[in-house]
């Protein structure tokens, strides 16, 4: 589970390689070496964490998708997304230390 | 503007272009062969005359993965059903099968979906486009598949192969572009 | 719903993603079925270490995310670890070897590199088959330590044969080593009419129905959990259409496979970019090929297979690749024209 106040950005030395032509994007991470594709929703979530908190996500995210669909089904589909780019190395989370 | 904005005003287009929001899905480029695993070993399927049924096919224009993937939800959920219950599988005279590398009786449904994969993959191969879809049987399983892939739905016994059948129909007429090339592995032939 | 990326039936890419990297000419090996000419310039006309990082660092910043690294043989070079590094840093970065020359410690510093991926080439599943084809004794057993060296240090391990006369009658036995040695993908290539394997054409290669044969026994007796790779229909891609290749010398090819046949620029003058919008370059990309096969065009989105292939056997760019069943057409694939590069 993630905090609103953690904050999410690309892992180091991960290189995201958008795709456009085909609405897609792969990412490499070096530290496991491997190359990944991912779909709109995880490119789109790769897209805004930027050092981003979960709350700022969470905002950005739902504005971006808004006339597909509802705040609370962008917010479980953010989280699912956000939690296989963490798992696979792509997205890094620091719990952030600020008051 | 920014890099970062472009891509999310280029993500917004084609995420409302495609009037849905996509379930999140990573895949390893080198992507996995679904069947990995669940076709039986090779001497196994030689004793048990099971077959395997591949059709390559082309899909529509505008058929995306996605909805190969909720078709085979589908269709995987239409043999799930009590009378295609996995059972301990027997050579074709009857007698029971020991998996040699096991040791252990193997236990598979007669028809089984062994799913749908890109025919190439190719590292950067665009998504959708040709796939082949795998079915497996043995026993009275082989009659079964042979029924649903060949004859219309209401034509068919037992009536719980009517459903399955009729997936089978959605596959052909919304999914697919054309005929499917079909091919028969049937590992009881001489090769 | 819409996909992106097809226009007319034709994939389209705005630049390349993956690209392989001819590191080398130079190799210990002397290969009878080698698509290169190792030892044929002088090592000194091959690019310099400082040349291959700026390049690297060019391919990076223009969008190639996968790279490809051969020979020759890519270890041969003193500075094939700064190169691996420099390239893995910045992309998926797998490496093609004969794995003679790796030991413990060489497979450690791969892993410890980021090398994704090594592809071994084995020309036998036994060592006096190998060593006859490689010319060199003891080449067998030292691959084998290498491929042990390589997975006891977790580097992902395809083992790769070229299909050719001396080994056919193999094929099936080097599928079974493959899954000893612990490699989760056996490769099959095809004889390309290219180097050294194009002057001992007529003693490596096999009549198409032959390979299609092995290939089908192959496919009936693949060990349990070993990805097969293989190029022939319904896979005979013409995958002009995303590749892209940098020769020993630094420049660009397009595809190993034509290495022989084009040039679409110098690397030392010309943006890589640049070399990618090269008329001939453009047209291959396009795919036209008369007579093509439906079914690869199917599979592949492009069509009439490998243009390397076409144009050595019909010396025509919109010639159909003769390795597919479907556009054979009767060709004997044993009897390579003899056309002037």
């Amino acid at each position: 589970m993630f905090c609103p106040t953690d904050r999410f950005e690309r892992a180091p030395g991960v290189v995201l390689r958008p795709m456009p032509e085909w609405g897609c994007a792969y990412a490499y991470t070096p530290r496991r070496p491997a190359l990944t594709e991912l779909n709109t929703t995880t490119w789109l979530i790769a897209t805004l964490c930027d050092g981003a908190t979960l709350a700022e996500l969470e905002e950005e995210f739902a504005d971006t998708v808004r006339r597909v669909a509802g705040d609370n089904a962008a917010r479980d589909t953010l989280h699912r997304g956000l939690a296989m780019l963490v798992e696979a190395g792509i997205i890094a989370r620091t719990e952030d230390a600020a008051p | 503007m920014s890099n970062r904005t472009r891509t999310l005003l280029y993500l917004r287009a084609l995420i409302d272009a495609d009037r849905t929001l996509d379930e999140p899905r990573l895949e390893p480029v080198r992507l996995h062969v679904r069947t990995a695993g669940s076709i039986p070993p090779k001497a196994v399927m030689a004793a048990a005359g099971y077959i395997v049924v591949v059709w390559t096919w082309r899909t529509k224009p505008e058929v995306t993965r996605a909805e190969i993937e909720q078709w085979e939800l589908g269709h995987a959920a239409e043999l799930d059903v009590a009378e295609n219950a996995a059972q301990p599988m027997t050579e074709i005279g009857g007698a029971s099968i020991t998996d040699a590398e096991t040791g252990t009786v193997p236990s598979r449904p007669m028809l089984a979906y062994h799913g749908t994969v890109l025919a190439r993959r190719s590292v950067f191969a665009p998504p959708g486009r040709t796939v082949q879809t795998l079915w497996g049987a043995w026993g009275e399983g082989r009659q079964w598949l042979e029924a649903v892939l060949s004859r219309a739905p209401d034509t068919i016994e037992p009536e719980w192969l009517q459903p399955v059948a009729r997936t089978i129909v959605t596959l052909r007429s919304e999914l697919m572009d054309g005929e499917p090339e079909v091919t028969v592995i049937d590992p009881s032939l001489p090769l | 719903m819409s996909t992106p990326g097809e226009v007319s039936g034709t994939p389209w890419m705005a630049r390349p993603m993956k690209l392989t990297l001819c590191l080398t000419a130079r190799c210990p090996l002397d290969c009878r079925a080698c698509y290169a000419d190792c030892g044929a310039r002088p090592a000194a006309d091959e690019l310099d270490t400082a040349t291959w990082l700026r390049l690297i660092d060019e391919l990076a910043a223009n969008g190639v995310i996968n790279v490809f690294v051969e020979g020759g043989e890519p270890l041969a070079r003193d500075d094939a670890a700064a190169i691996l590094a420099h390239a893995a840093a910045r992309m998926f970065t797998t490496l093609r070897t004969h794995a003679v020359t790796i030991d413990d410690a060489t497979a450690a510093r791969l892993a410890d590199l980021g090398i994704g991926r090594v592809y071994v080439d084995l020309m036998g599943a036994e060592a006096a088959t190998h060593d006859a084809m490689v010319g060199a004794p003891g080449s067998f057993a030292a691959a084998i330590d290498g491929i042990a060296a390589l997975r006891r240090h977790g580097v992902p391990v395809s083992l790769l044969v070229i299909l050719c006369r001396p080994n056919v009658a193999e094929l099936r036995a080097l599928a079974r080593l493959a899954a000893a040695v612990g490699a989760d993908e056996f490769g099959v290539l095809r004889l390309y009419p290219l180097g050294r394997a194009r002057r001992a054409w007529s003693t490596l290669a096999l009549a198409l129905d032959e390979q299609m044969a092995a290939l089908a026994g192959l496919a009936a007796d693949l060990p349990a959990g070993l990805r097969l790779m293989q190029s022939w229909h319904p896979n005979d891609a013409n995958c002009c259409w995303q590749n892209a290749a940098i020769d020993p010398y630094g420049h660009a090819i397009g595809c190993p496979y034509l290495r022989d046949y084009v040039d679409y620029g110098d690397l030392r003058t010309t943006p890589w970019l640049e070399t990618w919008n090269h008329p001939l370059y453009r047209r291959l990309r396009a795919g036209r090929v008369d007579g093509h096969c439906p079914d690869c065009a199917s599979s592949q989105l492009t069509r009439g297979g490998c243009r390397s292939t076409a144009y050595a056997f019909h010396g025509r760019w919109d010639a159909p690749d003769p390795f597919c069943v479907t556009m054979n057409k009767g060709t004997d694939l044993r009897v390579l024209p003899d056309r002037p590069l």
